[in-house]
C-alpha cells in the first residue's frame, strides 16, 4: 500500500524540477574543473615565465582568462537555473496553498448550505418556545401543587413530628409504650362494633392510670 | 569520499600478530578470527571514511598486509571475510554477478544513514522537496554532515531503505542516470 501510494507522490512537475536541479549540478561540476584549470594554467604560466619562456606563458595565460570568461557565465547561467528552480519551487507551494484555501472555502460553503438561515431562525424559536415552556411548567409546579401531593406532604409533616415527640418521650416511663400496640390491635374491633366509640376511648384511657 | 583527517589509523594490537593474516584451520578459531577481521575492516573504512574495496589489490595494502610483520591475507581468505560482512549487512559484492572480486563496505549500515539522512531532511524542511543525490552527497548545504562525500551506491542504497519504509521516494528524470529523490514526512 505505502509503495503504491508512494509512486503517485512524483508528479511531471518533480521531473522536471529534478531536471533542473541536475543541470544546476553539472555546472556546479564544471565549476569545480574550471577551478583546477585555472589553478594549473596559473602555475604553467608562472613556471613558463620563471624559464624565460614568455610566448608560452603569455599563451596559458590567454588559457586562463578564457577560462575564466567560461566560468563567469557559468555563474550567471547558475545564478539563472537557481532563480529558475526556486521560482518553480515557490510556485509548487503556493499551488498547494490555494488548493488549500478552494479546499477551505469548499467545505465552508458546503457547511452553510447546510445550516440555512431559515433553520437556524426555526430553530432558534422552538428553543425559545420549549424554554420558555419549561420555565411555564416549573412555575405551576412550585406554586400550585395537587390534593395527593399535599396530603402526602401533610403525612411526612405528621410523621417527623411523631418522630420528634417520641424523641422526647424516650425519657419517659416504660409503660404507656405498651398501650400503643394494644389500642391499634383494639381499633378494627372497636370500629366494626360502631356503636362503642365512647367505650374505645374508656379504654384508650384505661391504661394511663395503671 | 574524504580523506582521512586528523590522527592515524589506530591498529588493533592482533594486527602485529603473524597467525592473525593466516586462516586458522580449527572452526572456533577461524570464528574468533574472522570476528576481529570483521571489526578491523569497517573500523579501517569508517576511519577513512572509504567504501570501496576491490579485494585483489587491497590484499597488498593494511589493513589487509602488515610490512612490519611481512604478512599479508589470502584474497580467498578475504573473500570469506567479506562473505561474513555480508551476512551482518555491513557490506555488499559489487560488481559482475558471483565474480566475488569488488564489494562496498558499509562503516555504516544503510538502514542507519537512511535515518540520519530523513532527519537532516526533516530539520532543514527539505521533506516534499526535490533533491539530487549530487547535492545531497556533494553539496554545499550539506557540507557539514556526515553523509558528506559518501559515495553514490551506499547512498542509493540508504535512500532505498528510506523508500522501503515509504519515507522517500527515488526518481529519474529525463536522464536515466541521474537519480533525485523526495523525502517524505
Amino acid at each position: 500500500m505505502g509503495a503504491e501510494q508512494s509512486k503517485h507522490r512524483v508528479t511531471a512537475q518533480d521531473k522536471a524540477v529534478l531536471d533542473m536541479k541536475v543541470q544546476r549540478d553539472k555546472l556546479k561540476q564544471y565549476q569545480r574543473r574550471a577551478q583546477a584549470v585555472l589553478e594549473r594554467e596559473d602555475q604553467l604560466a608562472r613556471e613558463l615565465l620563471r624559464r624565460g619562456d614568455r610566448r608560452r606563458a603569455l599563451l596559458a595565460l590567454r588559457r586562463r582568462k578564457y577560462q575564466q570568461q567560461m566560468m563567469d557565465t557559468a555563474d550567471q547561467q547558475l545564478f539563472n537555473l537557481q532563480q529558475l528552480v526556486e521560482t518553480v519551487e515557490f510556485s509548487l507551494v503556493q499551488r498547494d496553498v490555494l488548493a488549500g484555501l478552494e479546499q477551505g472555502n469548499r467545505v465552508l460553503t458546503r457547511l452553510n448550505r447546510e445550516m440555512r438561515i431559515e433553520d437556524v431562525e426555526r430553530l432558534a424559536a422552538e428553543t425559545a418556545d420549549a424554554i420558555a415552556y419549561q420555565e411555564e411548567v416549573a412555575e405551576i409546579l412550585s406554586s400550585a401543587m395537587s390534593p395527593a401531593d399535599e396530603d402526602a406532604v401533610a403525612q411526612e409533616l405528621e410523621l417527623l413530628e411523631r418522630q420528634e415527640a417520641d424523641r422526647l418521650r424516650l425519657a419517659m416511663p416504660y409503660a404507656p409504650q405498651h398501650a400503643l400496640p394494644e389500642q391499634q390491635q383494639q381499633q378494627p374491633a372497636a370500629a366494626a362494633a360502631a356503636s362503642a366509640v365512647g367505650q374505645g376511648n374508656v379504654e384508650s384511657e384505661e391504661p394511663l392510670p395503671a | 569520499m574524504a580523506a582521512a583527517t586528523g590522527a592515524p589509523f589506530q591498529f588493533p594490537e592482533i594486527y602485529s600478530f603473524p597467525p592473525f593474516f593466516t586462516r586458522q584451520p580449527n572452526e572456533d578459531t577461524w570464528k574468533e578470527q574472522r570476528r576481529q577481521w570483521c571489526d578491523l575492516v569497517v573500523a579501517f573504512h569508517r576511519h577513512h571514511r572509504r567504501s570501496s574495496l576491490a579485494l585483489a589489490e587491497a590484499v597488498a595494502e593494511p589493513p589487509f598486509a602488515n610490512r612490519q610483520i611481512r604478512r599479508a591475507l589470502r584474497v580467498d581468505t578475504l573473500r570469506e571475510i567479506v562473505d561474513e560482512l555480508v551476512n551482518q549487512g555491513h557490506a555488499a559484492w559489487s560488481g559482475p554477478k558471483n565474480t566475488r572480486d569488488t564489494c562496498l563496505i558499509f562503516w555504516r549500515k544503510p538502514e542507519v544513514w537512511a535515518g540520519i539522512l530523513h532527519r537532516w531532511a526533516s530539520e532543514r524542511g527539505l521533506c516534499n522537496t526535490v533533491l539530487t543525490l549530487y547535492e545531497l552527497a556533494n553539496g554545499d548545504d550539506a557540507a557539514d554532515q556526515d553523509f558528506h562525500g559518501l559515495d553514490h551506491a551506499t547512498l542509493r542504497r540508504s535512500l532505498e531503505a528510506l523508500q522501503g519504509q515509504g519515507k522517500a521516494q527515488l526518481f529519474v528524470g529525463s536522464s536515466d542516470e541521474d537519480m533525485g529523490v523526495k523525502f517524505f514526512p
